[in-house]
């Protein structure tokens, strides 16, 4: 398989076939990243598209900078499309009235783990709109809670609420389904 | 487990994942990148149209009010006798005792003498007589004499309006002001309308949350039955619900009379919407409070359909644009930070009773209907939940 580097160096040469190399080359991993902002597969298939677009369009304004470089930069430009996409189609609340939850017992180790990814992707898609991009944002962004309050409008309380919140939705949600699976 | 620990597991968990999606994109990514070019080209035209369109409406807008206000100071028809250069004329002191002005009857039965020299005034047909000239001849026994005549005559053409006890001077100005009745009757060029306006009824609505009953299976949800795998499966724990309240505007409008019965109207509208939303989610519930606040351009047509001395009735339509100036939500007493609305236009009818309880000032109410166009945008508001409006205008209008 031909490294970034060398696919990049097609795609600014103007080599048609090397478009068509870079998206199905980094298509799943764009599907997964729209599939956790977006819970419609129709809507996440339109926001990978769009990214695609921008990012085949603007390629000549990336700048290489080592071996995952391009994965990383293509992973960006989804999430931020799928963001904006959530922003633009939902209505996110968010609360600072309610107090902090107190941390989850020890059992939730083994949850995470014993749930598929795909299970676990659609999980976080049903999570409301504004847990969801808490969420995104803090696990797989690595935003801080001051970072997501500015980019959301909210304050950094509500923020870290938000993120309870969802982890307390996901929990109850993960063991709901390992209950099933285990009757089953 | 700590919150860091629990989201390196999460992330970490799905850091490998890919999902194939369920056709090929590629084709359709191909066909986007080569209109897309064309696609910037026309948004720029279209961008361009609007912005003109804006321009245009503010233009009509300060031109309006700049004619209304000149208009205002400059009126034409006014009484002769409020022309203080005419007045001036006629009570000079320097008018020499041997020739008065010949319209002064009085003057005319005891001096008979030529015409006055200064005649600042525009008298109508009924009073025109000889054309000023500047080289008068020497009266004579026999002109002087045809002169007596001439005037004696057209003073009995004068009409019956004149008052008896009116002096000399203001005979003349007194003939030319119309009466009350004409001046009811009389179709006034430019109204000025202040209004108020309310939407009738609220709306409310409350969607259940859905999910396909194929992914059943995902959530842990028993569902056996496959013939029913497609029907939707209520979310009972999670709710939302949302409620509009009608809109309400204040305004001031400003119509020029473009034909006896059509006239054309613009001005600005402020419009007022509130909308609140609840969801409910496990044992969480959020309430949110949106209020937008537009300003407006209207463009109408009135036809007058009837009218008889103080009452007006007439029929009304047209087009209204409106910019969202101001875009607040508030959750649970905290205020959101939201995007403003896109332009919102609209268009409406209605039929408008107007009683003139002075002469140049009626109060007006206008019952009527207007539908607002999708603009695209997603904040909802009760011009997409409900787009087809009632409502009741009512207001002061100024004949100018």
């Amino acid at each position: 398989m031909e490294t970034e580097h060398q696919l990049l160096k097609a795609l600014n040469d103007g080599d048609r076939q090397a478009g068509r190399r870079f998206y199905e080359r980094f298509v799943g991993r764009a599907m997964s990243i729209a599939l956790r902002y977006v819970p419609s597969r129709e809507a996440a298939e339109d926001v990978v598209q769009d990214s695609f677009v921008r990012m085949l369009t603007s390629i000549g304004q990336f700048q290489y900078r080592g071996e995952g470089s391009l994965k990383a930069w293509a992973s960006q430009i989804v999430a931020n499309r799928a963001f904006d996409y959530v922003k633009e189609h939902e209505r996110m609340t968010t609360t600072d009235q309610l107090p902090d939850l107190a941390e989850e017992p020890l059992e939730e180790d083994a949850v995470v783990e014993n749930v598929p990814p795909d299970v676990l992707t659609r999980m976080i898609a049903q999570l409301p709109a504004g847990y969801r991009m808490v969420l995104n944002l803090y696990v797989f962004e690595h935003y801080s809670h001051s970072q997501i309050a500015s980019r959301l409008g909210i304050k950094e309380k509500s923020s870290a609420s938000q993120l309870a919140r969802a982890r307390k939705m996901l929990r109850t949600m993960m063991n709901e389904y390992l209950k099933q699976q285990q009757s089953t | 487990m700590k919150q860091e620990e629990w989201s390196q597991r999460l992330e970490q968990q799905l850091s490998g994942h890919e999902e194939q999606p369920s056709h090929d994109l590629w084709a359709t990514i191909e066909t986007r990148m080569a209109e897309q070019a064309a696609t910037a080209r026309h948004a720029r035209r279209v961008v361009l149209w609007r912005r003109w369109a804006a321009v245009a409406a503010v233009a009509i807008l300060v031109l309006g009010g700049a004619f209304v206000w000149e208009r205002g100071g400059n009126k034409s028809g006014e009484p002769l006798a409020e022309r203080p250069s005419a007045m001036a004329d006629i009570h000079s002191d320097e008018v020499p005792i041997g020739n008065p002005p010949a319209e002064t009857p009085k003057l005319v039965t005891a001096h008979i003498v030529p015409k006055a020299e200064t005649v600042h005034w525009q008298p109508t047909a009924e009073m025109r007589e000889e054309p000023v000239q500047e080289n008068r001849e020497e009266p004579t026994a026999t002109n002087l004499e045809e002169r007596q005549d001439t005037h004696l005559q057209q003073e009995s053409h004068k009409t019956a309006a004149t008052p008896k006890d009116a002096s000399p001077a203001q005979s003349a100005s007194v003939t030319a002001r119309p009466t009350l009745t004409t001046r009811l009757c009389r179709p006034h060029l430019t109204r000025l309308s202040l209004l108020a306006s309310a939407g009738l009824g609220r709306y409310s609505n409350q969607n259940p949350v859905l999910m396909s009953g194929s992914r059943a299976d995902a959530f842990a949800i028993p569902y056996q039955n496959d013939a029913l795998s497609a029907e939707p499966i209520f979310l009972t724990g999670y709710k939302e619900k949302q409620r509009h309240e009608a809109p309400i505007e204040i305004g001031l409008t400003v119509s020029r009379q473009l034909t006896e019965k059509l006239s054309l109207s613009t001005g600005i509208v402020y419009s007022y919407l509130r909308s609140s939303f609840s969801t409910v989610s496990l044992d969480l519930q959020t309430e949110s409070r949106q209020r937008l606040h537009y300003l407006g351009i209207p463009l109408n047509l009135q036809l007058q359909l009837w009218h008889d001395n103080r009452l007006w009735v007439y029929a009304a339509a047209g087009v209204r644009a409106d910019w969202n100036l101001k875009a607040s939500l508030t959750t649970n007493g905290v205020d959101q930070t939201i995007g403003r609305d896109r332009w919102q236009w609209s268009v409406g009818g209605s039929v408008g009773v107007e009683y003139d309880f002075l002469p140049r000032l009626g109060l007006y109410a206008e019952p009527g209907l207007r539908y607002y166009f999708d603009n695209g945008s997603n904040v909802i508001n009760s011009y997409k939940e409900h787009p087809t409006y009632p409502s009741l205008q009512m207001g002061l209008r100024v004949r100018m």
